[in-house]
């Protein structure tokens, strides 16, 4: 068996091989730790460095970075399936009424004050996206480094979604305009409105399943352990 | 005609087989079964193993598991309920592939 001290520097091994993410790192280290046990097992008298380079050549790789190229397509094809699954969730009714109901809300206060209805809806689901995105965002900050250690879970990001609200929030400013408004385009913007909001959440409920999922797997940089 | 590139299709359904049969594996538990069943004829590189076991799990096919081993953490492999599907349905394939290669290499020409 290895000793802390050759694991360590398998983790600083990997790093140098261009292997900055912890997630990443550490099913590399195994493995190598793996294949080094059974070449000094094999041939007592290597030395450890030896067997780690006869254990690293047959990944056929000059470094680890396209491995980590690999990890990192995979890893976002997961976000974006985990984001889809969460979103067609909530697409339920006991979800859906509690979400129309936090709007109605919104839209009730704000229109004490501003009359327009596409004006008050476009205000509401702003400030309502703008604050899901930033909290998601700001969750996967809190994430990125533990203890010195990034993970390649925080590859996502919510600000496109904030982009491409703009579009949509123009389009309901256009419906201020006298003669732009029609009860086809207030639908119309209401629905893409509502499955814009739904897909917000949907980005943070994500990021809590990423963070439920990296605290579960990686207890030692949580404190948790 | 190198063999690698003939089994190279196969890594697939090779891997969701192994873990139907073992429950789960790690990836290095992976390669050695490999080299063990088919007598070191087929070497899984891990250059190969790894980007595919991660592309099964963000498709859902698998799920991973990580766990104290000596004095490392290790992450192990098994199926999910679509994985497992997707194995019998893996296997299948492959196994009509076969057959058609046996009739294509048994043709006599004329």
């Amino acid at each position: 068996m290895l000793t802390k001290e050759q694991i360590d520097s398998l983790f600083d091994f990997c790093r140098a091989q261009g292997v900055k993410y912890y997630d990443v790192q550490v099913e590399l280290v195994d493995h190598l730790a793996n294949g080094i046990e059974e070449e000094l097992a094999e041939h007592p008298d290597w030395s450890f460095q030896k067997a780690l380079a006869v254990v690293f050549a047959s990944f056929g790789y000059v470094n680890f970075k396209p491995l980590v190229r690999e990890r990192q397509k995979s890893i976002q094809a997961y976000c974006w399936r985990l984001w889809w699954v969460l979103f067609r969730q909530q697409l339920r009714w006991p979800a859906m009424w509690v979400i129309f109901g936090v709007f109605l809300l919104g839209y009730r206060m704000l229109s004490m004050r501003y009359q327009t209805l596409s004006f008050t809806i476009c205000i509401t689901s702003g400030l309502f996206i703008l604050f899901v995105i930033f909290a998601g965002n700001y969750r996967l900050k809190v994430l990125e480094k533990r203890k010195g250690k990034s993970l390649l879970v925080t590859y996502l990001t919510g600000f496109p979604l904030l982009l491409g609200y703009f579009n949509i929030a123009i389009g309901y400013l256009k419906l201020t305009i006298p003669g732009h408004v029609s009860g086809l385009s207030i639908l119309l913007a209401g629905t893409v409105n509502f499955a814009y909001v739904l897909l917000c959440i949907a980005y943070y409920r994500t990021v809590r399943q990423l963070e439920k999922q990296v605290k579960r797997d990686y207890p030692e940089i949580f404190n948790i352990a | 005609m190198n063999k690698s590139s003939l089994y190279k299709g196969c890594l697939e359904p090779i891997v969701l087989q192994l873990l139907q049969t073992h429950r789960r594996m790690y990836g290095y538990e992976i390669t050695q079964t490999v080299k063990e069943i088919t007598k070191g004829e087929l070497q899984i590189t891990e250059g190969a193993l790894y980007p595919l076991l991660h592309r099964l799990e963000a498709e859902g096919l698998l799920e991973a598991e990580m766990q104290m081993a000596d004095n490392r953490m290790r992450k192990y492999y098994s199926l999910t309920k679509a994985g497992k599907e997707e194995t019998t349905s893996a296997i299948g394939e492959l196994q009509a592939f076969l057959q058609t290669m046996t009739h294509l290499t048994n043709l006599k020409l004329t």
